[in-house]
């Protein structure tokens, strides 16, 4: 199921990393990246984690919150009734480069966990 | 269930329960069938399609797709359905429907040349993008929960690939010309089952006409049309007789102030309450 979502979401996806889009995403981060790390710690180390939990927590918060309303909207329902995992399926259609490659960490250890929103 | 028990029956629902929605129903759908599911709005309706497409489990009975257990939604089973609500349009409203095909492409696993043929097919008959999404992958059983999509596009795919379809509505006006077999539900309980011109001819044998008035009239006069179901100015609702209904709407036009008038089918509701008199 991994496999397939990744094959998936490269084919469908590609089309929207661009080189544009990811040099800005990496100035972003970078830029990010640099201020934390002047604001919080001279160790370069703790100001990249403290960052990367930063990105992850905001975009966790607003996956969750977004989930729930599809969920309560109905929508779901179409996803579970698609020959791929909903969450999988949901992420493909949102089709932003850069939100799959912070939360799939995530959205793999949720589905470990099996965790039910 | 293996797919080698299947019939010509696509879907069986057999002594089928769920909580306090539906109460043991039975009904098969054949193949290539397109059929209706009416009632009013705590009939059951949502509940038993959501079990027939394997969104919930029944309490009790026994309900087949394809040969599969719906509930265990297998990808054989998931590859040759489709639920379509009025909620599915909301996933494609910020898509343009090339991007939406080619993400459809890719979950159904369809090849190129499959896609091609597919869409040169179905886009002969089908504009509606949401529909298109829904169909480019050829499904043989289409599950359409109350929608007010371009149902002529429906029919025609039904008639072309044999497909089995299930609708459920809460209005019978627009199955007229779609569906030639209709199920009623009350209450979560079969109470019709049977042709649509069966219904029509023995428990819908009135029609309303509804019209629009610019200036109040003594109520009285509308009594000579038919029987009066609501007057609220402006808005009337007459119910007159099928045969004639035509020559009363004409009559109204030319003896009372309308501005606009629309000749519907009864409500399901009255449909339901003639079955139960036997009227």
């Amino acid at each position: 199921m991994v496999f397939k979502y990744f094959t998936i979401w490269f084919k469908v996806v590609k089309k929207y990393a661009t080189i544009k889009y990811s040099l800005i995403s990496i100035a972003t981060l970078f830029i990010s990246f640099i201020s934390f790390y002047l604001l919080f710690s001279k160790n370069i180390i703790n100001g990249l984690l403290f960052l990367i939990i930063l990105i992850d927590a905001i975009l966790t918060i607003r996956f969750v919150l977004n989930y729930n309303k599809i969920v309560s909207s109905g929508l779901y329902d179409s996803l579970k009734l698609k020959p791929l995992d909903p969450i999988f399926t949901l992420l493909i259609y949102n089709r932003n480069p850069l939100d799959i490659f912070i939360l799939f960490p995530i959205l793999i250890y949720l589905k470990i966990i099996n965790y039910k929103f | 269930m293996s797919s080698s028990f299947i019939t010509d029956k696509t879907i069986i629902v057999d002594h089928l329960s769920f909580g306090d929605d539906l109460k043991d129903i039975s009904f098969t759908i054949q193949k290539g069938e397109f059929a209706a599911i009416i009632g009013d709005s705590d009939s059951g309706l949502k509940s038993v399609l959501k079990i027939i497409s394997g969104l919930e489990k029944p309490s009790s009975g026994f309900v087949s797709v394809l040969g599969f257990d719906p509930y265990l939604k297998t990808q054989d089973y998931l590859k040759n359905i489709t639920f379509l609500s009025r909620e599915s349009s909301q996933i494609l409203k910020n898509s343009p429907p090339i991007d939406s095909l080619e993400i459809t492409k890719e979950i159904y696993g369809l090849s190129d040349r499959e896609f091609n043929k597919n869409l040169t097919e179905l886009t002969q008959f089908i504009k509606d993008p949401l529909l298109l999404d829904s169909l480019i992958f050829k499904p043989k059983v289409l599950l359409l929960d109350k929608i007010n999509l371009d149902l002529d596009s429906i029919y025609e795919y039904n008639k072309k690939y044999e497909s089995t379809n299930l609708i459920t509505s809460e209005k019978i006006d627009h199955l007229m010309n779609l569906v030639r077999r209709v199920i009623i539900l009350d209450k979560g309980s079969i109470v019709f089952d049977g042709a649509i011109d069966e219904v029509i001819t023995k428990f819908a044998k009135e029609k309303v006409i509804k019209a629009k008035l610019s200036s109040t009239t003594d109520v009285k006069l509308f009594t000579e049309f038919g029987s009066v179901k609501k007057y609220d100015f402006p808005y009337l609702h007459i119910s007159a007789p099928r045969t004639t209904v035509s020559f009363t709407a004409a009559e109204m036009i030319q003896n009372l102030p309308i501005n606009n008038l629309i000749i519907e089918e009864i409500s399901v509701e009255e449909i339901i309450k003639n079955i139960k008199n036997g009227i």
